[in-house]
């Protein structure tokens, strides 16, 4: 459960330049673009689900995801920087399509890791980013923050319903997890950037100016903290550890990722891959050697 | 505590000028098979909503698509409180299989990325039979004041979605007018038998399937008989092709097919009348 911050000194917000501005609607509009992914993907996911009160849970999980987009686009609007509300880049119709292929196949798990999972785990470190409102504003922050709390919420839901799952049968819902991680997993990591393919042009901001440093970050710690935050959910649900660590190990092939982001040695020999706390402290058998 | 709830609402509430009367067996068993087949139509409709989101153009539209469902899940926990609030079960032995057909069509439209297909199976045809039977059960032949007011409510919603298919239908109409006429020849055939076949069959199933004879249950205040929701739901899809501006040429050679549906052996309900009385007081085609 995220915790409100005490009410302290408030906040000195910087005056903030044209950088910034362009910086997050570079932002915005691709976690708008997530979005609209998402609710396609929930949408989409209504049929498989087995109950009435599952699809009427899915339904409202698309609904909310409507609201985000709204409130995003909004929020662009109230401080005067450009959105695109459509999807631009093609890593999300990519994904799009992976999720698509898991529906035809009828593989319900395989779309909750994708959705409540996969990118709810990257829609949470993105939030958490722009919810801090010494690096962001007030407003993006308030928003940023309400918008994490339903995100949570979505991956609490996931993992709940593949913890379900995994105690009817194991190996198919182990076996999606490594379908869904290969395909999907490089295509979220790649968008871990300020490069793009489209979207500058079509926001009339230039790409190369794009930095950061505007929100006290920068691009090696973000993959990091997507890196934690995923395998604290893989976690989280219980995937077999022998399993998730050779996932884990495997992201060092992504052009984007550093080998000693993943705790890897730089000529490979003994790695030990990386696993969340609950692993590392032993929960549910023993420990693990982590990074 | 239950029991005693439901022995008090098997008495009809003798508010705003309805007269209150006991809810008899038969009656109670009529409500389960309405409300549950209603039921299934809305988690159709969640299912056919939630599947055409992808289909749509841009992102208002899917946001409004999404609403739509939610709208729809929203009237399956209305049936649901209504059938435990009267005491009656949401029984899916009850359900006709004519539904799962109708899903099955629409979903191998959304595999086809048939977005008109989709649009005229799920806003016309399947909102036309949800707006014929809320017609039938919030009109003044339902003296029953709960079921009553639950249908007036859920009607509005459905005539909603009905305008809102109107409207796509005939923006999708101007930029590929013989494609979306394609799209309703395909759906009507593969679709409006199988819609039809339910409202037609409903008594034969209820006969079968729960030995209840419809046309002798006692329903107290209550003058509807399943017979009038087959012209009500076929007033509303007739009507809707020619709201939605289809060629009549192509409208009337569909309603005239519709003819044959009326099941051999049965009692003619007359909707070969019904059907000529519509075709000879609309406008004909070029012909």
């Amino acid at each position: 459960m995220e915790t409100t911050a005490q009410a302290a000194q408030p906040i000195p917000v910087p005056e903030r330049d044209r950088g910034y501005y362009n910086l997050l609607s570079y932002i915005v509009s691709n976690a708008i673009a997530g979005e609209i992914m998402a609710i396609e993907n929930y949408s989409e996911m209504v049929q498989l689900m087995p109950t009435p009160e599952e699809k009427i849970e899915t339904v409202g999980q698309a609904k909310e995801e409507c609201k985000h987009i709204l409130l995003l686009a909004k929020l662009g609007h109230r401080l005067d920087f450009g959105v695109q509300k459509r999807i631009v880049e093609p890593q999300w119709n990519n994904i799009r399509k992976h999720f698509s292929a898991a529906v035809a196949k009828g593989d319900l798990p395989a779309c909750l890791i994708i959705q409540d999972l996969m990118t709810e785990t990257m829609a949470i470190m993105l939030y958490r980013t722009l919810g801090k409102q010494e690096d962001t504003d007030p407003t993006t922050a308030q928003l940023a923050t309400n918008i994490l709390a339903d995100e949570l919420e979505h991956l609490g839901i996931g993992i709940a319903r593949i913890k379900k799952l995994l105690a009817k049968d194991p190996d198919a819902v182990h076996d999606s997890l490594v379908w869904a991680h290969h395909r999907v997993m490089p295509e979220l990591f790649s968008m871990i950037s300020t490069s793009c393919h489209f979207l500058c042009d079509d926001l009339n901001v230039d790409c190369g100016s794009l930095s950061l440093g505007e929100i006290r970050n920068d691009i090696e710690s973000l993959r990091v903290q997507a890196l934690e935050q995923y395998i604290d959910t893989l976690d989280k649900v219980g995937f077999d550890t022998t399993v998730t660590n050779a996932l884990v190990a495997s992201m060092a092939s992504y052009r984007e990722m550093d080998r000693h982001v993943l705790g890897l040695r730089a000529g490979g020999g003994e790695a030990a891959a990386c696993c969340g706390p609950a692993a590392a402290a032993g929960e549910g058998g023993p420990a693990k050697s982590c990074c | 505590m239950q029991e005693r709830a439901s022995e008090s609402a098997n008495v009809s509430s003798g508010t705003h000028g309805f007269t209150p009367f006991v809810r008899s067996e038969g009656y109670m068993k009529l409500l389960s098979f309405v409300v549950s087949n209603a039921r299934r139509g809305e988690i159709m409709a969640v299912d056919n909503y939630s599947e055409m989101v992808q289909l749509m153009p841009d992102t208002d539209t899917k946001i409004e698509t999404v609403h739509q469902a939610n709208e729809e899940c929203k009237h399956i926990l209305l049936l649901e409180k209504l059938a435990s609030h009267l005491g009656f079960a949401i029984d899916d032995s009850m359900v006709e299989p004519q539904w799962n057909n109708v899903r099955q069509h629409f979903h191998d439209a959304a595999r086809k990325k048939n977005l008109a297909g989709c649009l005229i199976i799920q806003d016309l045809m399947v909102e036309s039979l949800a707006i014929g039977l809320y017609k039938l059960f919030s009109s003044a032949s339902n003296g029953d004041f709960e079921t009553n007011r639950i249908a007036s409510n859920l009607l509005k919603d459905e005539l909603e979605h009905l305008d809102i298919g109107v409207r796509r239908i005939k923006a999708l109409m101007a930029q590929d007018s013989e494609g979306v006429h394609d799209s309703l020849v395909w759906a009507h055939h593969r679709v409006m038998p199988n819609l039809f076949e339910m409202v037609y069959q409903s008594c034969d199933f209820l006969c079968h399937t729960q030995n209840l004879d419809c046309d002798v249950v006692d329903k107290g205040n209550v003058a509807i008989d399943l017979n009038a929701l087959k012209v009500a739901s076929l007033e509303h899809y007739v009507d809707m092709l020619y709201q939605a501006g289809f060629d009549l040429d192509v409208t009337n050679q569909l309603i005239a097919s519709m003819t044959s549906y009326e099941v051999r052996g049965r009692a003619s309900i007359g909707l070969g009348d019904c059907l000529k009385d519509f075709l000879s007081s609309k406008p004909s085609g070029n012909a």
